[in-house]
């Protein structure tokens, strides 16, 4: 049996348990899987694999917290019994929980924001601009130091006595299972920063253009309605014959702020120590998905409304975004290139430094060795198995 | 924690009742008791001793690394063994009652 290939493919399919469960049964699963299999098997079946994902998610269901008790943590007005404290330690330390913590929030404003358009007098006619509200909310979840302000927050009010938030003293002391240290891969900064600059750079010339020359637009005037001072809706109207003097003047102020944070992230990469990393391996992205959907979302927005396929709506808007970033991203690569040391940065250094100063030390991946390995006395062998 | 008295939760309760088993023990001696009728699949096995270790009828008894692989292995608790007295004695007197009901039948065949 290829046991690399194999242990990987299993792991995959494991992926639909919680992460706690796999951290303390995940290598006996494993070792299951692998008695299971045939001789030779260097990936897992089919039939097996879709059984982890149903036992998987029945092992989410099961241990997680009824939805009334997730509702009320989730407001912060209680904290979760004892049992499901595993569940919320990983709640808050999992991928999205900002944007997780802020749904209620976002899900509060939206219903605001639509009781006009249902309930108010003289209904306003839909707008889809009055979704970047929560949209703009929901964004602000993605931005570094709101992140780490949640998740501290969070966890001050799920476990006061454990303020700590690296640590999870409070599970049960799991069984001593075999591991190694493994390094924590990260990909290297040049790299990515390079296809960020292409993808930003692409953006801010193309997204311009398109909103210059697209035939019609979308423009807020005040609802047909007499006695209703607030409402407004959004209407297509033609292209003026002339560039329009907003979007001259978003983009130089976009030009602006992209070049006081471009200048801020490279005096900060510039000045920014860097630590020991011994748990960190610094990887190349084999296909880069992120830049190549990036860089067709840009090419089919600008594409659609210069052509007048789509009413010019994003165009504008990501132009400026694109500005902004390519300073911010420029300000990283200019600031490593005056180092001389970028190919010792990855590109979360790079990132974490521009927007907040801070370099994130990578602790040791611990993973369950389920490959041979040489005897190690301190650890069970085989013999009687104990009672 | 209530848990159902399935067939499956029935075999691997009978499978640990003997002496102490890990995950592929389990499948192995399910598949014999069963004469072949009922293969656990790994999904279906760890949600059956999570919910048996949960309501306290089986508890983990040990672990060992053989050929690099950790195997854990389970006991029946008292409790566990109470339960499948009790299962076990009623699924006699079923089929005590179902031999009476069908004998007059077979007779007559």
């Amino acid at each position: 049996m290829s046991d690399d290939a194999f242990e990987r493919s299993a792991r995959r399919w494991m992926r639909a348990y919680p992460l706690w469960w796999r951290e303390r049964r995940g290598g006996e699963l494993l070792g299951v899987l692998e008695e299971l299999a045939d001789d030779g098997a260097r990936r897992l079946d089919l039939r097996t694999g879709l059984s982890l994902v149903r036992g998987g998610w029945a092992t989410r269901v099961r241990y997680r917290p009824p939805w009334h008790r997730v509702v009320l943590y989730r407001l912060g007005f209680t904290r979760l019994p004892a049992q499901f404290r595993w569940w919320a330690a990983q709640d808050i330390q999992g991928r999205f929980f900002p944007l997780r913590e802020m749904t209620p929030s976002i899900g509060m404003l939206g219903v605001l924001i639509a009781l006009p358009f249902m309930w108010g007098p003289g209904r306003a006619q839909f707008s889809w601009l009055s979704l970047l509200g929560p949209l703009a909310l929901a964004a602000l979840s993605f931005v570094p130091a709101m992140d780490r302000r949640l998740r501290r927050l969070a966890w001050e009010r799920a476990f006061a006595d454990r303020p700590s938030l690296s640590r999870l003293t409070d599970r049960p002391a799991p069984p001593a299972v075999p591991e190694r240290l493994r390094p924590r891969r990260r990909s290297a900064a040049r790299p990515g920063l390079a296809r960020a600059a292409f993808v930003l750079g692409l953006g801010a010339f193309v997204l311009p253009v398109a909103a210059a020359v697209a035939p019609q637009r979308v423009d807020m005037v005040p609802c047909a309605v007499d006695d209703v001072a607030w409402c407004a809706e959004s209407v297509v109207v033609a292209r003026e014959p002339h560039v329009g003097g907003a979007l001259v003047v978003w983009l130089a102020l976009a030009v602006l702020a992209g070049a006081v944070v471009g200048a801020r992230a490279a005096r900060r990469v510039r000045r920014a120590s860097l630590p020991e990393q011994p748990f960190r391996q610094l990887v190349a992205t084999r296909v880069p998905w992120g830049s190549l959907t990036a860089t067709g979302a840009i090419g089919a927005v600008a594409l659609g409304e210069a052509t007048g396929a789509l009413v010019q709506l994003f165009a504008a808007p990501l132009a400026g975004l694109c500005v902004v970033g390519l300073g911010l991203v420029g300000g990283q690569l200019y600031g490593l290139r005056r180092r001389g040391d970028v190919d010792a940065w990855a590109g979360i250094d790079a990132w974490r430094v521009a927007t907040s100063g801070g370099v994130l030390v990578d602790p040791p991946y611990r993973e369950t060795i389920v490959s041979p390995a040489p005897p190690d006395p301190s650890r069970p062998t085989e013999g009687p198995v104990p009672g | 924690m209530a848990i159902r008295m399935t067939e499956q939760v029935y075999l691997v309760l009978l499978a640990l009742a003997d002496h102490p088993r890990h995950g592929y023990g389990v499948v192995q001696r399910v598949l014999e008791l069963s004469d072949g009728a009922v293969r656990l699949s790994a999904g279906t096995l760890y949600g059956v001793l999570d919910r048996l270790t949960a309501a306290g009828w089986i508890t983990e008894s040990g672990e060992e690394v053989v050929d690099g692989r950790l195997r854990r292995y389970y006991r029946v608790t008292d409790d566990g063994a109470a339960t499948l007295a009790a299962e076990t004695a009623r699924l006699e007197s079923l089929t005590r009652r179902a031999a009476a009901v069908l004998r007059p039948g077979l007779a007559g065949a």
